[in-house]
């Protein structure tokens, strides 16, 4: 069991002392049944390919995953170090779990996982610097067609 | 665009009310729970995936289960890296952290083959270069002037250090887990063994050391980047 009690005292006091942003309610999405849907997965967890640009801090960009991407070529840059890398380093879907997603589709749970997947810095000291980015996303994913996303922070 | 997710801490989910999202009591950065236990993380990946089918208003969810482990022997090191004190001088520090990488080289080699891939690389540095590394850390841990070397590096200094650190520190990590036994060692426990058993964790509290009295802002800065919280002392 891990909650912030769990945790060493500096790094809860750290994390529950950070100003969390006001967020208006958005209108209630009512969406397909998971059979009919097509996931794609937005991670906070500063992933990239390896030939693309690593994150610098405070970066507020995307990084486009593809999602035929090898496994080999995927890296992490992220700044924090107050986070475990190892469970990533040895198995990439412990963070980002995109073949869990595939299986989910051959075995017909869900309708299909997206084309492309993104990858953001996490660790923001202000998170809605993210907004116009993360609308961006919003726009190319629904034009790909993609019902759902599968939010995950690390 | 509907979205679910899982979230890490609770308290912040609670604050910023996502539509749907399931808190996974997992170390930070475990988000799926453990590596190399696919039906578990299958298992959370689907729980979080429901909620789009069961959720009518915002709805944080909680996971019931805990992350698997590998029981109730301690992790240890396959390697008895025996650190010696460090040296003040940067080739010769340089030399004994390069002894250490050379000692952990044949398990990294043994987790290409098994997984055939590796993590390091952020910095800019290829496989082959993993030594040169030390010597930028060795170099700056005793005050010399680092030389930029043959690798290509991503960032300059001093963020350079930073992504220099990680590289290495995933190089032990990925050395350490690809030993027989030593699957599902906790974040704690790898960081306990590095920063207390590896000449690598003291270099890098000199480090730290150094960068706390830089009169340039940018490297005190860099500090909170570089040792995880509760192991900047040695124990």
């Amino acid at each position: 069991m891990v909650r912030t009690s769990d945790m060493h005292p500096d790094m809860a006091k750290n994390l529950l002392s950070l100003e969390l942003p006001e967020i208006e309610p958005q209108p209630w999405i009512a969406p397909r049944p998971l059979s009919e849907a097509t996931v794609a997965i937005v991670t906070t967890a500063g992933m990239h390919a390896h030939d693309d640009r690593p994150f610098n801090p405070g970066s507020v960009e995307y990084r486009l995953i593809p999602g035929e991407i090898d496994f080999a070529d995927l890296r992490m840059s992220h700044l924090s170090v107050n986070f475990d890398r190892s469970g990533f380093q040895q198995d990439i879907n412990t963070v980002f779990p995109l073949e869990r997603l595939r299986e989910l589709a051959e075995q017909g749970v869900i309708g299909g996982v997206s084309r492309y997947h993104y990858s953001f810095m996490g660790a923001q000291p202000q998170p809605t610097r993210l907004e116009k980015t993360g609308e961006e996303i919003g726009r190319l994913l629904a034009a790909d067609g993609v019902t759902a996303a599968f939010l995950t922070p690390v | 665009m509907a979205t679910t997710g899982v979230s890490l801490i609770r308290e912040h989910a609670e604050g910023m009310k996502p539509p749907r999202s399931l808190f996974v009591p997992f170390p930070l950065g475990r988000p799926l729970g453990s590596p190399d236990q696919p039906d578990f993380q299958r298992d959370v990946l689907l729980s979080s995936l429901q909620l789009l089918e069961t959720a009518t208003e915002t709805t944080l969810a909680d996971y019931p289960h805990d992350a698997p482990t590998t029981g109730d022997d301690p992790w240890a090191c396959a390697v008895a890296l025996a650190p010696p004190e460090p040296a003040n001088e940067s080739e010769a520090l340089r030399d004994q952290l390069v002894e250490e990488i050379r000692q952990l080289a044949p398990w990294h080699a043994e987790s290409r083959k098994r997984r055939g891939r590796s993590t390091v690389g952020i910095s800019g540095a290829t496989l082959d270069q993993v030594e040169d590394l030390a010597t930028l850390l060795a170099d700056f841990a005793t005050g010399e002037e680092p030389s930029d070397g043959e690798i290509d590096w991503n960032h300059p200094m001093p963020v350079r250090l930073k992504f220099a650190s990680d590289d290495l520190r995933a190089f032990y990590h990925e050395s350490a887990t690809a030993q027989p036994g030593a699957n599902y060692p906790t974040d704690a426990d790898l960081n306990d063994w590095l920063f207390n058993q590896t000449l690598l964790g003291t270099v890098l509290r000199q480090i730290v050391g150094r960068m706390r009295e830089s009169d340039d802002r940018r490297v005190a800065g860099l500090v909170i980047g570089m040792i995880p919280g509760g192991f900047a002392r040695a124990r």
